[in-house]
């Protein structure tokens, strides 16, 4: 939790700094602000998931790009549960030349089923197949990413990233179940810069 | 565009490495759902042997997932089918169960579910409880409940915690006299000193700050493992495996909620285990700390009662509470014989 503070401290200041140089971009037209991605989620890195979602750019420097995500997306951790979660996040991108770094922090909502049948006793006292409704979960999730921005040098509209990502389920077992993943993704931006 | 190829030769590389589980897990599992909890069953091992064991786990908030990797397991499963059930609360488990689920009734409730569906799931199979510890604890009150003890055709009780009321205190004093020789020998004198004298002072073990705090002291004692530098043959699944397996880090922060909420403190289950009349091996560790020798000779006699024969004791007498992997080898062979005889 003490990360997670650190991380949306950073972020807002990083937001703060960036607002207070860029007014003008709020006249921007949405197609300048919104890129897709696609990512690789590898919960605990070999469970394989994926995501894909939306980024909007809040506002931007030359260094630093504040943005909001929403992402869309699930894995599989074969024998044991199947997730799928929808995510919304702030993200401050700091950027060297076509690389950067990313901090984001954000909340989502989880709903993962047991990966296998589930049985449950019957009104008559025997053994019964249960339907597989899942769990609720609240996934409050960071993670820090680092990238190539190809449209840094106006030749292309993608980037790319790599990273990991902590989130924590709740409820599990009454307790917030820390997990790590790995995330790989593109982003594609509508229109290049 | 040469990054793009790199990023994306990467990205394969490790969906195609996530593929290849087959190693880490061969065999079929399930859930059970009851009172507010998903439990995962995994099954291993020999199905067509008609034999499923029925790892009982310790605890409370063990679990049976990562004991499915040890070697003195996979040994057995070339004979038996190994089904390994996470309990509420623990382990891999799932769900939200209140607290107020977290008794021995309602724990006795889950196994027998798990129990109905190893049933029907595998066509009536011979079911045999090994239980270690609390499994031990567990099964014995299983088979003292109604007439539970039909369903099942053999139970292994190793090092249980049948009978904590009179349990603890042996325990303690196992601690109390440990805590005296590393005193002679110089050992971390200040810690053992308070540690023996807490002992000394006979604390109501039936109180929860007093546990948390015995057993504080009883980790860093031999109790578990009559020589803790013994190289044993413990769960062989490194990083990549739990990556790759169906553990989680589940197995190290669930029991969180549970633990302090599950008070078997005042458990005695010694008169009733004399309802069992189901053939049963008692297997112990001469030097446990946890479960002391003594409570190995009350398990014995307590099961069916004296005039019940069909029950044997074997002491393993160079370990303590995990003579499974401390003396493996005469383990599985007692193992083996106890369970083929049924």
């Amino acid at each position: 939790m003490k990360m997670l503070r650190l991380t949306t401290l950073i972020l807002l200041l990083g937001s703060l700094s960036v607002y207070g140089q860029e007014k003008d971009d709020t006249k921007s037209k949405l197609k300048d602000r919104v890129a897709f991605k696609v990512e690789y989620f590898g919960e605990l890195v070999l469970h394989p998931g994926m995501t894909v979602g939306v980024e909007y750019t809040l506002s931007k420097n030359k260094f630093i790009t504040v943005h909001w995500n929403n992402d869309l997306g699930g894995y599989w951790h074969r024998w044991n549960n199947t997730s799928i979660f929808l995510k919304s996040s702030i993200g401050s991108r700091f950027a060297m030349g076509p690389v950067f770094a990313d901090l984001n922090a954000g909340i989502g909502y989880m709903h993962s089923f047991a990966a296998g049948t589930i049985y449950r006793r019957a009104s008559d006292g025997g053994v019964e197949k249960a339907h597989n409704w899942g769990h609720a979960h609240f996934i409050p999730n960071a993670s820090f990413l680092l990238g190539w921005d190809g449209t840094r040098k106006g030749k292309h509209r993608w980037t790319v990233h790599l990273g990991p990502e902590i989130y924590l389920q709740y409820p599990y077992n009454h307790i917030f179940l820390p997990h790590v993943a790995v995330k790989i993704g593109f982003t594609y931006k509508v229109k290049q810069q | 565009m040469k990054n793009l190829i790199i990023s994306t030769s990467i990205l394969l590389s490790i969906i195609l490495v996530s593929c290849e589980k087959e190693n880490f897990f061969e065999g079929d599992h399930f859930f059970v759902r009851n009172a507010g909890a998903e439990m995962p069953v995994y099954v291993k091992g020999n199905i067509q042997s008609g034999t499923f064991i029925l790892f009982l786990h310790g605890g409370p908030g063990g679990n049976a997932s990562l004991p499915s990797f040890m070697p003195v397991s996979k040994e057995l499963e070339n004979d038996y089918a190994f089904a390994y059930w996470d309990q509420r609360g623990s382990g891999l488990s799932m769900g939200n169960p209140d607290a107020s689920t977290f008794t021995v009734e309602q724990f006795v409730d889950d196994l027998d579910l798990v129990v109905e569906t190893i049933k029907r799931r595998y066509q009536n199979p011979r079911i045999v409880f090994y239980g270690i510890s609390w499994g031990g604890a567990l099964g014995s009150a299983y088979l003292s409940t109604q007439n539970y003890q039909e369903k099942i055709d053999g139970f292994i009780c190793m090092d249980s915690g049948h009978n904590l009321v009179e349990g603890l205190p042996k325990s303690v004093v196992f601690v109390k006299e440990y805590a005296q020789q590393q005193i002679d020998q110089g050992i971390d004198v200040a810690y053992w000193t308070e540690a023996r004298d807490w002992c000394a002072k006979v604390p109501d073990m039936t109180v929860k700050e007093n546990y948390f705090k015995y057993d504080g002291y009883l980790t860093n004692t031999n109790a578990y493992r009559k020589d803790p530098n013994q190289e044993v043959q413990g769960p062989e699944v490194g990083a990549f495996g739990t990556m790759n397996s169906y553990l989680s880090l589940s197995l190290f922060f669930n029991g969180q909620y549970l633990v302090p909420n599950f008070n078997i403190l005042e458990l005695n289950l010694s008169d009733v285990m004399a309802k069992i009349i189901t053939p049963t091996m008692v297997i112990w560790g001469r030097h446990d700390g946890v479960n002391t020798i003594e409570m190995g000779y009350d398990a014995f006699n307590s099961i069916g009662g004296p005039d019940f024969q069909d029950k044997e004791l074997v002491i393993l007498e160079n370990s303590a509470h995990e003579g499974y992997i401390e003396e493996q080898e005469l383990f599985i062979h007692t193992f083996r014989r106890f369970v083929n005889s049924l």
